[in-house]
């Protein structure tokens, strides 16, 4: 015999919601996923050198440099003679291409990176103090971010700002003592050169996002010490310490890179580089 | 720096997906706005604190919703308390009724009845679920939700043909 509640069979047919309940929703859900504890492992502590952080302190201090480079093996080699750098694997890349002891953190990478393309060059992470706020902002300032996700060293999104320069955010845990505006020690990274077309927008949205602050062209109260350059370039240009600038540049030219003549500058010594693979950088010997 | 898919960054990606998956399912069967958001929003929140190996699937969603529903059912019965003169009595054990049902009529019925009535209807017909699987959504034996169905047709039949029939109820 038939039955006649039968015919109260319902397949589920999608239904939207009113859309301000969804959006409300997502970011309660959003929120639930950043407070669930990781079922893996705890977040481990930031990296230290010397009490030193090795990934920021403050919102808008650089906690990660990803350096893309077509050929690894020869960075790691180049780097290693130039700079002293040494190579370990990391929390999640697992081929030995994190540089130990630099601060900030920095590892070499061939992948793509946040906007999905392969970059040659720097791209910079940031630490904020929350992410979620964060890539409200982001978003809110023209730019791009894709949705927190949780990562063995803390929280990261993907983000591009709005004139196409990669970038990560990162959530942390609590961390050591601020590092040194232009690093301490030799091989550390002195200074970056954010370079955008429009050095006025690339101000206004940084200062917007991170909180950033110029003086004298230079970020203050976040670390390492970054400037914004116009012109053609788009992305990050790295510095980095070294103890005798005259001696770099011969390691330089040695490794197959190219190193103009030191040049005296206010803040330092300073040489116009390039490595084995075309990825320009600058070398500053301080007087301190 | 790699990407490494993370377990609750699955239930975000699926959200936008799901979501008129679980509010559909939800506001068809308790017809009620403000009822079906609470029970989408503890459908995803539960979601979100799930064990890690769970499915991340759109039939995983509606399974969770599926044991709100009947979660709320269950306390909507016991502020009612309607359980206890439920329980005390023996079902008959056939209940022969042909007809064609008119299906609109029957959802406003359905709205009607008891919680525990519309629970057990809801999740055997509506859904589809055997009486087994019903029982176990609803946490009673399948003997106790045989005995609830064959009631709960029962009382949703004397409303139909209440209102269908003008009131005859033999």
């Amino acid at each position: 015999m038939t039955d006649p509640l039968d015919a109260l069979r319902s397949p589920i047919a999608p239904v939207d919601p009113d859309p301000e309940f969804a959006a409300a929703l997502r970011e309660r859900v959003l929120h639930a996923l950043l407070a669930a504890p990781p079922q893996e492992e705890a977040m481990t502590d930031v990296l230290l050198r010397d009490g030193l952080s090795r990934n920021g302190t403050r919102t808008g201090d650089v906690s990660y440099i990803s350096v893309g480079l077509p050929d690894l093996a020869r960075g790691r080699a180049f780097y290693g003679a130039v700079l002293g750098w040494t190579f370990a694997p990391g929390q999640v890349e697992q081929a030995g291409n994190q540089v130990n002891d630099v601060i900030p953190q920095v590892g070499l990478w061939s992948g793509p990176q946040p906007g999905g393309r392969l970059v040659h060059g720097a791209v910079l992470a940031y630490r904020v103090d929350d992410l979620t706020a964060a890539v409200a902002a982001v978003r809110g300032h023209g730019g791009t971010a894709g949705e927190p996700r949780r990562e063995p060293y803390g929280l990261v999104a993907d983000c591009v700002d709005d004139q196409g320069i990669d970038f990560y955010l990162h959530e942390l845990p609590p961390p050591g003592r601020p590092a040194p505006d232009n690093g301490a020690v030799a091989g550390d990274v002195s200074y970056i050169t954010l370079f955008a077309p429009d050095v006025g927008a690339a101000r206004a949205f940084y200062g917007a996002a991170l909180g950033w602050r110029f003086e004298h062209g230079s970020t203050v109260g976040t670390a390492p010490m970054i400037g914004i350059g116009g012109g053609d370039d788009l992305g990050a240009m790295l510095c980095f310490r070294v103890d005798d600038l005259e001696a770099a540049v011969v390691r330089v030219r040695d490794a197959g890179g190219t190193a103009g003549e030191p040049a005296t500058r206010p803040y330092a010594l300073e040489a116009d580089c390039t490595d084995d693979q075309g990825t320009r950088f600058y070398l500053h010997q301080f007087a301190s | 720096m790699s990407i490494v898919p993370e377990r609750g960054a699955d239930v975000l990606a699926l959200y936008d997906r799901a979501l008129p998956e679980v509010y559909g399912y939800l506001i068809v069967r308790c017809s009620d706005r403000a009822l079906a958001q609470d029970l989408t929003a503890e459908t995803f929140l539960a979601a979100v604190a799930a064990p890690d190996d769970a499915p991340r699937t759109i039939a995983w969603l509606i399974g969770i919703a599926r044991h709100k529903l009947a979660d709320h059912w269950r306390w909507q019965a016991r502020q009612q308390r309607l359980l206890e003169s439920v329980a005390g009595s023996a079902a008959p054990d056939t209940d022969a009724w042909d007809v064609a049902l008119d299906v609109l009529r029957a959802h406003e019925i359905l709205t009607g009845l008891a919680p525990q009535h519309r629970a057990a209807l809801t999740l055997r017909y509506l859904d589809g679920l055997s009486v087994a699987e019903t029982a176990a959504v609803l946490e009673r034996t399948v003997h106790a939700t045989e005995t609830l169905l064959v009631r709960a047709r029962r009382a949703f039949r004397h409303d139909y043909e209440g209102t269908t029939q003008g009131g005859s109820d033999d």
